[in-house]
């Protein structure tokens, strides 16, 4: 069937639903003032914990999501449906509820609150719930990609390497992850950007110090209560970077129609 | 006879909902009140606010609760509302710079507390204790009054240099510091008086602030300068102003202004 009119209409209107925001946040940023602002020191070090703590975020998550993408799409076990439910959670819960799931876990009084005090650790409050909070609400997104990556792996080329005598480990290196890297890319980049814009459970979870807990996010909520123009030219440049990273994986995820 | 079939009825159903969620469909009283006010107002308002919905049926109060800050900042990008009460003068003025409301006064005042958890894990006695090393205290965020007032008491005590070195997370509001004491998650915190609900004080232990310490936060009070429903404005700012209104800010812990 070819585009009806009516259809191409509605997703013009819906493309600009999606467009207006982005483009009321360029055409309201401040340039000449907020300059400063974005190059102060308290940004600076919430982007540069912000990105650091996302990337953190992808590489645990990714050992994270590798083994259960991996039991998803190919073991066979009873539960298996709940078992994706569970680990998908986190991208439909609203992430201050994740934030206090984080605290009766892993928080002083949580379930495990007692192990790690014991090993001498007190996870809120530090840069490592901003690493934990982040990738809880972002490997679901790595997990759901690897899965349909595995899935579509053509398997026989695993078995004829194996009938070659391949070893395991190897058929993983030269055959399993050269054939899920679109995969891969799509599940890295949307991960991390999702980890970039955490808030809820980030606030919840690992509270609002800058330097060692304060990301973007927040610096954008606290800088909104004083200088808005500053805020809002630093939620320009993270929209800048989201951007960039959403159409970088477009070519893995969502093929062009031909 | 046409009767509705069940997909009519359920998308009626549907609609239904969808109004009382909204409330759009609610045709509007001119005694409604869109009030915005301090979080530490969250408990006295919510019953000020039930008291005015009592004495004018048919009329409903509309309250938001967040950091006056914040308040402050939606004021100034316009958003609509009757009534707005914050926990300092500052956030106020700049409400009155935008020139969005009328002329403020002050309505109650609050005095602040130190808490910490019922366990007290860290050992705190006192508001002194708060600059020991290895405390973890939480503060509201320095735009916030809270914070600001709890700042200005520890610099008052000498204290606030070690304190800050000591603060693990600068809350969005009050509300917050009140919740991470009370999970136990930070070792201190200062709030105010009339935050300490029945409810908190099930999980917390509170210190008054030092006699000497004499910040004590001023809470004022203004009507938008185009209220959305100027009748209804007037009337629940002259309740927060009666007897009445005193009476239940007494019981939740403010004092006269």
């Amino acid at each position: 069937m070819r585009t009806p009119r009516l259809i191409a209409g509605l997703a013009a209107l819906a493309a600009v639903f999606f467009a207006l925001p982005l483009v009321g946040l360029v055409a309201e940023t401040p340039w000449g003032s907020a300059g400063s602002a974005l190059l102060s020191q308290q940004v600076m070090r919430a982007a540069g914990l912000s990105v650091i703590a996302s990337t953190a975020a992808v590489v645990l998550g990714l050992a994270l999501a590798f083994p259960l993408a991996w039991v998803l799409a190919r073991a066979h076990f009873p539960g298996r449906r709940w078992l994706r439910g569970l680990v998908l959670l986190p991208m439909v819960l609203p992430p201050v509820v994740a934030g206090v799931g984080l605290l009766t876990a892993f928080g002083r009084r949580g379930l495990l609150g007692g192990v790690l005090e014991a090993a001498g650790l007190s996870i809120p409050f530090t840069t490592a719930a901003v690493v934990l909070a982040a990738t809880f609400v972002s490997a679901p997104f790595l997990v759901v990609t690897l899965e349909a990556g595995l899935v579509g792996l053509d398997r026989r080329l695993e078995d004829a390497a194996a009938t070659l005598g391949a070893s395991d480990a190897r058929i993983l290196v030269t055959v399993v992850l050269p054939g899920l890297r679109p995969s891969l890319a799509a599940g890295i980049a949307l991960s991390w950007t999702r980890a970039l814009g955490e808030f809820g459970a980030t606030i919840t979870f690992a509270g609002n110090l800058r330097g060692r807990t304060q990301t973007m996010p927040l610096a954008v909520y606290e800088m909104l209560q004083t200088d808005a123009g500053a805020a809002i030219a630093l939620s320009v440049v993270l929209l800048a970077i989201c951007l960039l990273a959403v159409v970088a994986v477009r070519g893995g995820m969502f093929r062009e129609p031909t | 006879m046409t009767r509705a079939g069940p997909r009519a009825r359920s998308l009626r159903s549907a609609v239904l909902a969808a109004c009382l969620v909204a409330a759009g469909c609610r045709e509007g009283d001119p005694a409604d009140a869109v009030v915005l006010a301090a979080a530490s107002l969250t408990e006295a308002f919510t019953e000020i606010a039930d008291a005015y919905e009592r004495s004018h049926p048919g009329a409903e109060v509309v309250l938001e609760f967040a950091a006056s800050s914040t308040l402050a900042a939606q004021v100034r990008a316009g958003a609509p509302f009757d009534v707005l009460a914050t926990a300092d003068e500052r956030t106020m003025a700049e409400a009155w710079r935008a020139g969005r409301i009328e002329q403020p006064s002050a309505f109650a005042t609050n005095q602040l507390v130190v808490i910490m958890p019922s366990d007290n894990p860290a050992g705190v006695r006192g508001v002194e204790d708060l600059a020991r090393p290895g405390v973890d205290v939480v503060l509201a965020q320095h735009d916030v009054p809270v914070g600001a007032y709890a700042r200005r008491a520890l610099e008052a005590l000498g204290i606030a240099e070690a304190v800050e070195a000591n603060v693990v997370s600068n809350a969005l509001d009050v509300k917050a510091v009140a919740a991470a004491v009370a999970l136990g998650e930070a070792d201190a915190g200062i709030i105010y008086a009339s935050d300490v609900t029945p409810v908190l004080r099930g999980s917390v232990r509170v210190f008054p602030m030092p006699e000497r310490v004499s910040v004590r936060a001023v809470y004022p009070i203004a009507i938008a300068s185009e209220p959305e429903h100027p009748a209804g404005a007037r009337a629940f700012l002259d309740l927060v102003r009666s007897d009445t209104g005193r009476g239940i800010l007494a019981a939740h812990g403010f004092g006269p202004p």
